[in-house]
């Protein structure tokens, strides 16, 4: 018998391990390098996800402003809005963020955030390589870094999906795109994300199918059971199948009559609570119908949905949920994807965002959650008005800038930039009032001091959460690590 | 010491020159005791060395996969001199005599007691084992290999193969299952539907000793259920039916059609890989894999998707890791990987290591060159029909092994190999996964012999055995209990609810073609011959058009011969040549008449500045009616249109609104559901087409078709087709045509008389979709217009004519399909996930989809059977699970659906039933 070598061999045990791991339905870690044990300081992530492109020199970092001048030269222009102070001596945000900036005391602010390059740019490869820390496309179907966090560490109430991704809807533009991220991938659907496209309908989501009373809901599910005691077939052999069966339907069943499924209901929040979550004249009814348009002028129901997810995420995060992203919705050229009108739509954005953000910090804080809470807001690129990319770089542009600005539609940040970026943190073990990384005052106003790649921004969020940036899970017998090839460097000094 | 003189040891030399006697001395001592290769040498070989040394590797032209190798040497002179360790150049690398020159390169030096212990070895005079080697292994589950029964035994193959490995293993084969049992095992596992309870009485009543057996045949005769369960498992290896991204630049092309009557027609595997590997523009969706927008990693490109995919899902080969890497969980290397997807690019590639171009260029080759090689001088064509006839050639063991292994996984829940995408691996019974292979190939790779085979064995028909726990090597006792895929589980529930839906996911699926469907009348394209006043200038367009598809035809021939000149090379490049520029030159002259003939007469050109439509109530609206007469309004009745144009369809003054579209740009294949529109008595269809669109188009547009060309448009034509029991209404000349009729045009009262006959397309003009564009479909850009509508009238036809169900997989996805893991095919897809998951069941229990069907379904069996509660839900047992309700199970199921039936009671029941364990796992 030849005992020659072959690789493969080395892989043995990894193979068994799959077999376990077949058998159990889910992918297993690979048996990498020493893994690095690690306290968590966060038991919970809300991602809050400024689709489209969120431009920082227009939010968290802003620069020298520039009023609207019919015939202004668009090379002056940094920021469209003028600066406002924050809770923290010297750190100012953009106007129109007055109340995160009173929270900028509980926050740590990322400035030198950088999206990758990735050849021409489209929001939805953008968007795919932050969620997942891998380019598109790629050979195996890569996971949502809220799956990778919910295969890692589980739910933390096994009546609460572990990972819920609220704002979203997947019937509009670039909806396969969203998709293709918006998945668990090859950790498989048990990780995927719960969507729940509208807030103010997530508890029809976790309620009897429509039409049916909690008590027939009840009986349905009981005589279910006593049908299935009565099978006198599957006492042997497959066991293991009709067990893992009964057990998922036990756990959509404790879903759907546990206590908690009652934080899915935004209905149940004290009006005077849910007010400081939305603006003006909100109105919950009008949700659906509302549409958007690409001038910016955006109703109040529309504006409201990201504070209701803000809510919802919230309550969630109370009862256990383990990670919860909640975004301002991307659609092609709407929201934070400014091609034109920049300025108007971001007084509209800004309004989207600032009480939100500003309540849900306050609310976590004041129940005490905030310390185990990781807040984290991130955009997958920011926006100037002239440089597309980065400097010098030969991308098309993506939006007309005209010689001099005659029309306030030109006024804005319409082109896509990828060397800075505003992450906003709070709470979950990072430091208070902080500010990391310094961006140039002048355009480019690109990072100039302590620079965070995005491996390294996953591997702080994964470090908070007790996971280390060179875990792996196997796929196809190879190893797919939770940060690219296992590399990435959490930011040490962020932590508190 | 020879060795020395050579000149990348110059500082060595130099170093020996002043010090000779300096390196024995650096040298740590050997042991001092009988050194065993396999116990002492073998490991540090194989820590530090076998990476660049061996399995075909010879970093620094050294390798030590034998006893003779490693005292050959490298580049730099021997490795070892026999009895003389101080003299031996290895010894002196791995003790890092010169700090420059120290092995192993990367990793850990070796400590003084590792050099010890080489030294020994090779002063005793390097004792080998000639058994062991470092040489790549040759191919596992490779080599054609026939292997022979016992004579005259009367044993099924498999089970005779199998009785051997059980003794081997000491292990019981478990019981035969009964009747029932295996019904619903082979209905579910050969064509994904439950045996209905006239079909398992039947079966059950049949006395012949062989009626298992003939029971496998009648399914797999059943050529479109087959095919439509089929269909799944395939789409999924092929990626077709894929749904995501790729598709806003046309960067993906399904092959449903051509797979789906691949299956009906039971093609030969081996001419069906040829097909997948060389494609036709049919088939050439999967080789195409999906193009990405913006930069896409050097591994995803098109080619290395190719290379990816022949190899993982014909040969069990993975190379994604080598596409980027000399792969560190197989042999496989980066060359490996470009050699083939270099038979698929249009140019050189270069290799790029982890997204770095290295500057060296693939060279083309096939991953087992033992099997032949492929001439990178050969035009891509010539290529692909080389890699072809490799892949499928007598000699390539894998092909069958790799397709038989996958349909034993598919009855029996696990491969004989593991995983089905690595065939390196080995097999848990070398003799049955050959014998299967050799005997699909002695069958003409008829892969519906295969299933029988496995169908008819005692071990298929074996009561299902439990997994082994982790860690426990599995051995084969009997098949797993399967669960039910999205596809099966949607299909049952169909049977059980009597509700099937009639819209496929595409418009393409030919039902004719296969012969399935007979008797139905092809309805004839039709147009007008009115206004006259364009008709010269249409003649014009016709005859320009018929010029410049000869002369596209005359340059096409020029470049294959200008190809094969090149190849050649010689006098003939020159003719070759003149041959090129004549046919490009008269495409020249073609297109110049061609735009002559498009130009517009004055009075129909736009104003400068305006939108390039035409106003409405403009005279190319046209109107088309067909009168009928009906004694019975059937009770279903299906309707397909194409054409040229935007169209609506009314039947009796109320337009049909389409419940599919097959939408090019503007969606002009519809299916139609007509039966409601119905009545006794006179009736009409009335088709209003637009011969313009309301559309602005683009500068490209513009520039391309001026306006009004388009509706000058040489291949405008509409096609209808209806039926409804025996009543089949089809466009002929016999339909009457108007332009801008007005009133009640669409009312069945009107007089035909006032209006005109249709004319039929003359034989071979094909209607295109909106045909504004003068160039042929290029095959890099099938998403472009025209869109020829011809070859779209057949499948269209079909679909309406069909009377029958649509099965699950033929439609889009569903949320219960998705929930229940039916993939979108963004990778390939060889075994999918079957664990049960929480948000699987939230959609079980909560989700629309399942709700509203179940509550239609019991509706309509409180209308049909609420007299006969007892027998409703005995019928459902019988259904559902191919067994009666027990007694105890009869009271539960009378006790929820209620005295009287209620519709909630009944949906209950079915609700239930279907999320059974029982129900949803093939036992």
């Amino acid at each position: 018998m030849s005992s020659s070598f072959n690789r493969r061999d080395f892989l043995k045990s990894a193979s068994l391990a799959t077999l376990g791991a077949l058998a159990a339905g889910r992918p297993s870690l690979f048996a990498a390098g020493e893994l690095e044990k690690i306290a968590p300081t966060a038991d919970t992530v809300i991602l809050l996800w400024m689709g489209g492109g969120m431009a920082h020199t227009e939010t968290f970092d802003p620069k020298r402003y520039a009023p609207y001048v019919s015939g202004m030269d668009p090379n002056t222009v940094l920021s469209t809005f003028p600066s406002i102070p924050t809770s923290v001596d010297g750190v100012h945000f953009s106007q129109g963020l007055e109340k995160t900036a009173a929270v900028m005391d509980r926050a740590t602010l990322i400035r030198t955030s950088l999206a990758a390059e990735l050849g021409f740019i489209l929001h939805s490869r953008h968007q795919y390589h932050w969620h997942t820390g891998y380019t598109p496309p790629q050979s195996v179907a890569a996971p949502h870094l809220g799956s990778i966090i919910a295969r890692t560490l589980g739910p933390r109430d096994p009546a609460i999906p572990a990972f819920i991704n609220i704002g979203q809807r997947f019937d509009l533009g670039e909806s396969e795109e969203l998709k293709a991220f918006t998945t668990a991938g090859f950790l498989g659907s048990e990780y995927g994300p719960f969507n729940i496209p509208f807030p103010h309908q997530a508890a029809e989501a976790v309620r009897p199918p429509g039409g049916m009373s909690p008590g027939r809901f009840e009986n349905r599910d009981k005589f279910y059971r006593r049908l299935m005691e009565a099978s006198p077939v599957g006492q042997h052999g497959s066991e293991h199948q009709r067990d893992s069966m009964v057990r998922a339907m036990d756990n959509a069943h404790r879903l759907l009559a546990s206590p908690a499924a009652k934080a899915f209901d935004i209905a149940l929040e004290p009006d005077a609570s849910l007010r400081k979550y939305v603006p003006e004249g909100f109105d919950a009814k009008r949700l659906n119908s509302v549409k958007q348009n690409r001038d910016g002028d955006y109703e109040a129901g529309t504006i409201g949905r990201f504070g209701l997810g803000c809510l919802l995420a919230r309550r969630l995060a109370e009862v256990g949920a383990r990670f919860i992203e909640v975004t301002t919705e991307y659609i092609p050229f709407l929201n934070w994807d400014t091609h034109e009108n920049g300025h108007s739509r971001l007084v509209n954005m800004k309004k989207m965002i600032d009480a939100p953000i500003a309540q849900l910090v306050l609310d976590l804080e004041e129940r005490g959650l905030l310390d185990r809470t990781l807040v984290v807001l991130a955009s997958e690129f920011s926006r100037d008005m002239m440089i597309e990319g980065r400097e010098g770089s030969k991308l098309r542009n993506q939006s007309r800038v005209p010689d001099r600005i005659e029309d306030p539609k030109y006024y804005g940040m319409h082109r896509h930039f990828t060397e800075a970026g505003s992450v906003l943190m709070f709470g979950g073990g990072m430091k208070r009032g902080h500010v990391h990384g310094v961006t140039a005052d002048e355009r480019p106003c690109k990072s100039i001091k302590d620079p965070v790649i995005l491996e390294d921004l996953h591997a702080t969020i994964f470090r908070a959460m007790g996971i280390p940036a060179n875990l792996a899970y196997e796929v196809e017998e190879r190893p797919f690590y939770v940060t690219r090839d296992g590399l990435g460097k959490p930011v040490m000094s962020l932590f508190a | 010491m020879f060795r020395r003189l050579f000149p990348a040891a110059a500082v060595f030399g130099a170093l020996i020159a002043i010090h000779p006697l300096g390196i024995a001395e650096a040298l740590p001592p050997p042991v001092e005791r009988p050194v065993d290769f396999e116990k002492d040498i073998k490991p540090l070989f194989e820590a530090a060395c076998i990476k660049c040394h061996a399995s075909g590797k010879a970093k620094g032209g050294f390798s030590l996969e034998t006893r003779a190798a490693f005292l050959k040497g490298g580049d730099l002179g021997a490795g070892a001199i026999p009895g003389k360790s101080a003299e031996s150049y290895v010894v002196e690398l791995v003790a890092g005599v010169d700090p420059d020159e120290i092995m192993p390169k990367k990793g850990t030096r070796w400590t003084p007691e590792q050099v010890g212990l080489l030294r020994a070895w090779i002063d005793q005079d390097m004792p080998w084992p000639s058994h062991i080697t470092f040489a790549k292994p040759p191919p596992e589950n490779f080599h054609r290999r026939e292997v022979k029964l016992a004579a005259g035994a009367e044993l099924h193959p498999v089970d005779q193969l199998l009785q051997k490995y059980w003794t081997e293993k000491s292990v019981k084969a478990a019981p035969q299952v009964d009747d029932r049992t295996f019904a619903r095992r082979a209905y579910l596992d050969l064509i994904g539907l439950l045996p209905t309870p006239a079909q398992l009485e039947v079966f059950l009543l049949d006395e012949a000793w062989d009626k298992r057996a003939k029971l496998v045949r009648t399914l797999l005769a059943d050529r479109s259920n087959y095919a439509d369960h089929w269909l799944t498992f395939w789409n999924d290896l092929l990626r077709n039916d894929y749904k995501g991204v790729g598709f806003i630049d046309g960067g993906r092309k399904q092959i449903s059609n051509w797979l789906r009557q691949a299956l009906v027609e039971n093609k030969p595997y081996d001419q069906f890989v040829a097909e997948l590997v060389n494609p036709q523009p049919e088939s050439e969706g999967f080789a195409r894999g999906i193009i990405w927008r913006g930069s896409v990693n050097a591994s995803m490109l098109p080619p290395m998707q190719a290379a990816q995919s022949v190899s993982q899902v014909f040969l069990g080969v993975n190379i994604k890791c080598a596409a980027c890497h000399d792969s560190f969980v197989s042999d496989w290397s980066l060359e490996d990987a470009y050699g083939l997807a270099a038979v698929y690019a249009d140019e050189q590639l270069e290799l790029v290591h982890c997204d770095k171009p290295t500057g060296k260029t693939a060279a083309m080759k096939f991953l087992y060159p033992e099997l032949g090689g492929i001439d990178p001088k050969l035009p891509k064509a010539q290529r692909l029909d080389r890699l072809a006839g490799i892949m499928t050639s007598d000699a390539n063991g894998r092909l069958a092994r790799t397709v038989v292994n996958r349909l034993w996984a598919r009855l029996m829940g696990r491969g004989i190999v593991e995983p089905l995408d690595d065939m390196e691996k080995p097999a848990w019974s070398r003799d049955l996964l050959d014998w299967l292979a050799e005997d699909l190939v002695a069958h003409k790779y008829d892969l519906k012999r295969t299933l029988e085979v496995i169908a008819t064995s005692a071990a298929y028909q074996s009561a299902v055995v439990g997994a082994p726990r982790e860690k426990e090597e599995y051995v084969f006792q009997g098949p797993f209990a399967k669960r039910l895929g999205a596809e099966q589980f949607c299909d049952a529930l169909s049977q059980l609810t009597g509700d099937w839906t009639r819209q496929p996911s595409s418009l393409e699926f030919d039902f004719l073609v296969t012969g399935e469907l007979q008797n139905v009348r092809l309805p004839e394209w039709i147009w007008t011959d009115e206004p006259v006043a364009l008709g010269p200038q249409r003649d014009a367009v016709r005859a320009a058009r018929g010029e410049m598809d000869a002369s596209l035809k005359a340059l096409e021939e020029a470049r294959k011969s200008a190809d094969a000149a090149i190849s050649k090379g010689g006098a003939e490049i020159e003719s070759a040549r003149q041959q090129l520029a004549s046919a490009s030159a008269a495409i020249g002259k073609a297109q110049e008449r061609l735009t002559a003939a498009l130009t517009p007469p004055p009075a129909l050109a736009p104003e400068a500045g305006k939108r390039h439509v035409l106003p409405p109530g403009d005279r190319h609206r046209l109107a088309f009616r067909k009168k009928f007469n009906l004694d019975a309004v059937p009770t279903e009745a299906y309707g397909t249109i194409l054409a040229s144009q935007t169209v609506q369809v009314h039947v009796n003054g109320q337009e049909a609104k389409p419940i599919q579209r097959d939408g090019f740009r503007n969606g002009r294949i519809m299916l139609l559901n007509l039966q409601p529109l119905l009545k006794v008595g006179a009736n009409v269809v009335a088709i209003d087409v637009n011969s313009h669109t309301d559309k602005s188009m683009n500068d490209d547009e513009k520039k391309l078709f001026p306006a009004s060309t388009m509706h000058l448009n040489a291949q405008s034509g509409i096609a209808f087709y209806m039926r409804g029991g025996a009543m089949e209404i089809v466009t002929d000349s016999s339909w009457r045509v108007r332009r801008n009729p007005e009133g009640t045009w669409k009312d069945a009262a009107l007089v035909d008389a006032e209006w005109a006959s249709a004319t039929a397309l003359p034989a071979g003009v094909t209607p295109v979709d909106e045909a504004p564009s003068l160039e042929p479909i290029s095959r890099q850009d099938f998403s472009s217009l025209p869109v020829m509508l011809g070859p779209q009238l057949r499948p269209a036809v079909s679909i309406a004519a069909q009377p029958g169900r649509i099965r699950a997989a033929l439609t889009a996805a569903d949320p219960l399909q998705v929930a229940l893991e039916r993939p979108n095919r963004e990778v390939i897809v060889p075994v999918r996930a079957t664990a049960p998951t929480t948000i699987q069941a939230l959609e079980l229990t909560n989700g629309a989809t399942l709700n509203e069907r179940l509550q239609t379904a019991a509706v309509r069996a409180v209308a049909e059977s609420g007299a006969n509660p007892a027998g409703w839900l005995e019928r459902l047992y019988v259904h559902g699970l191919s067994r009666k309700p027990t007694q105890a199970e009869a009271a539960l199921a009378a006790e929820i659906i209620g005295s009287p039936m209620t519709s909630e009671g009944a949906a209950d029941l079915l609700w239930a039933m279907v999320n059974l364990p029982e129900f949803q796992l093939i036992r």
